[in-house]
């Protein structure tokens, strides 16, 4: 009983903070390619923002569909490591 | 999770909906009121109940109150122009210790007594997106986790449905009270999909540079960067100068926005810094016309009354951001369209409250007595009926405590929002302690203190409802008692039949027990 619930929380906190994360490093990675291609910054944060939320809202279904809890953790991990890995290459806030 | 994804997303559906959904209650019953904001802020401030004027006041007899704003030192002043839902004139500066508010007279300038309440601009519009929780802006990000949750509450509630087009044609009122309440649960859910999806996404896309600063951090120095810029207000971000430099007439600055607009009237104007060497007058567009919110802000230097800047076209991009805010905030001017919102909002509630009620009926016989269902059972009616309640007392302490009222140290304003939050603690309590007649109880207090808001408000005001249908500018007024009468008949009727079916349910218990013995 307490496993199981161990394993509810885990996947709870998985898909809304590790969601969460993972939409972030992608967006920022997105938003800064979009930059780097040559569109405005503020179209690229806006548009940003508005697929950021889709993005996350899949990862988040994603999670609980997902019967192997570790292949989401380890996607969602690899995300944010780009992510911060790719933020710490190219600076912030150019 | 579960066996398989259908499975995984009905738990999914079913407990996110149980955790979140007295928040989503919350939020989406404040929403739906501030639909009518302005008409709540005219039955909660008498004062501004006037007739709108013909002609504009120039912007040059506010001048007493820059000037006023100039020695207080306020780091900027504005005056918020009359509209067809606003007939009175607003100016508000704010030093760094308080913002300070005035309704004027439309007419004659004059300011109008103080009302001493937020109203629902001010108290239950701020309650819709951040749960009146300004702690570390802790409120947006729950309303922020609520919407998500939401969002997976509406695809995961598609999922788990086998027959969506049979739904949208099944009621079956006379059926058990469990099936009557999935029909309903089925039926405000299908045929509102698209309002829930399309009002919870563009709130999360309103607020989107706060929940996810990242991509703002990616390219921009910092958020404000991004704020001003997308909004044309980057003349905003000067220093702040030296003082002594009196503000050129706004009325020429005024004449100048408006041929530049093409005769659009402003909505409002805003003096930064004023009395500063660097400070800008700036007027905003109003979008009465237009669903795209679209300011085009126009600033001029405040000193010397020279162009500065105009906002740049809207990008596509841009544009589209601004449709979905515009969709969300509604301030074109499209009355039907605004009553669809109202109703629509208020399906998202009966959506909301009878997915709780049905969790539990579906579970009352079988843990009926564990803790976890009498919190849930408890939580239930303190946050439907009793946040419903918690509005009514908020309206009746508006019209019974007296001008200037102060209570424990505590200003009007400050008391008629403690009235709103003692009703709902105590709606909770009721919850808690009497689960077996709450739902009954409640809806009957709804339907007693609706009607004593209306009465209330013609004692008070002396505009009751047959005076309010004649006259035009007190519409608004008159629509407010419209709906509140019509709830309170509602919600008798509710109570009623609802103490019915306690009565059958007990006689039947009881001739089952009969036999038994």
């Amino acid at each position: 009983m307490s496993s199981s619930w161990l394993k509810v929380v885990a996947r709870i906190l998985l898909a809304v903070g590790g969601g969460y994360f993972a939409s972030s490093a992608v967006m920022e990675i997105f938003c800064f390619l979009l930059v780097a291609l040559g569109m405005s910054r503020s179209d690229a944060v806006t548009l940003g923002i508005m697929l950021v939320f889709v993005l996350y809202l899949c990862l988040l279904l994603w999670v609980f569909a997902e019967t192997a809890l570790w292949r989401s953790a380890a996607m969602f991990l690899l995300l944010i490591v780009c992510g911060y890995g790719f933020s710490s290459f190219v600076g912030h806030g150019s | 999770m579960k066996q398989d994804f259908r499975r995984s997303m009905g738990w999914l559906h079913t407990w996110a909906g149980v955790v979140l959904g007295s928040i989503l209650f919350a939020i989406f019953w404040m929403g739906t009121l501030s639909v009518f904001d302005c008409e709540i802020d005219l039955w909660m401030k008498p004062a501004t109940r006037v007739a709108p004027a013909h002609t504009l006041l120039p912007l040059e007899r506010f001048r007493s109150s820059l000037d006023e704003a100039i020695a207080a030192k306020a780091s900027f002043w504005n005056v918020t122009f009359p509209s067809d839902r606003d007939a009175v004139f607003h100016t508000r500066y704010g030093t760094r210790k308080k913002m300070i508010s005035r309704d004027i007279d439309p007419v004659t300038g004059r300011m109008l007594p103080d009302s001493g309440t937020l109203g629902a601009t001010e108290f239950i519009f701020p309650f819709h997106y951040t749960l009146n929780i300004e702690l570390m802006s802790l409120g947006e990000w729950i309303v922020g986790l609520a919407s998500m949750a939401m969002l997976a509450l509406c695809i995961t509630g598609v999922i788990i449905h086998r027959k969506i087009f049979v739904d949208f044609f099944t009621f079956r009122p006379h059926a058990n009270p469990r099936r009557m309440l999935l029909d309903l649960h089925n039926i405000s859910g299908v045929l509102g999909l698209p309002f829930h999806i399309i009002l919870t996404f563009s709130g999360l896309v309103i607020l989107g540079a706060t929940y996810f600063p990242a991509g703002v951090n990616a390219v921009y120095p910092n958020t404000r960067a991004y704020f001003f810029e997308s909004n044309g207000l980057s003349f905003l971000s000067v220093k702040h100068g030296k003082p002594g430099a009196p503000v050129v007439s706004l009325d020429e600055a005024a004449m100048r926005a408006r041929s530049l607009w093409g005769g659009d009237d402003p909505h409002l104007v805003l003096v930064a810094n004023p009395g500063m060497t660097t400070s800008r007058i700036a007027f905003f567009r109003g979008s009465e016309r237009q669903v795209v919110v679209d300011r085009d802000v126009i600033a001029f230097d405040g000193s010397t009354g020279q162009l500065i800047s105009r906002a740049s076209r809207l990008t596509p991009i841009m544009r589209a951001q601004r449709f979905l805010s515009g969709l969300h905030l509604i301030e074109f001017r499209q009355w039907v369209l605004r009553w669809l919102y109202f109703l629509l909002g208020l399906g998202s509630c009966v959506l909301i409250a009878t997915g709780f009620l049905f969790w539990l009926e579906s579970r009352r016989k079988r843990q009926g007595t564990q803790i976890g269902f009498r919190l849930v059972e408890g939580i239930a009616a303190g946050s439907i009926t009793g946040i419903i309640l918690a509005t009514l007392a908020f309206f009746i302490a508006n019209r019974l405590l007296p001008a200037g009222a102060r209570f424990c140290g505590l200003e009007r304003a400050s008391l008629e929002v403690s009235a709103f939050y003692l009703v709902w603690l105590a709606a909770c309590v009721h919850g808690w302690l009497r689960p077996r007649q709450v739902w009954i109880v409640q809806c009957a207090a709804i339907g007693l203190l609706a009607s004593v808001a209306v009465v209330l408000n013609w004692i008070t005001t002396g505009d009751h409802p047959l005076r309010t249908f004649f006259v035009r500018y007190l519409w608004p007024v008159g629509g407010m008692d419209a709906l509140l009468l019509t709830g309170a008949a509602l919600s008798f009727l509710a109570a009623l039949y609802l103490s019915r079916r306690a009565g059958h349910r007990e006689v039947a218990i009881r001739s089952a027990r009969g036999e038994a013995i």
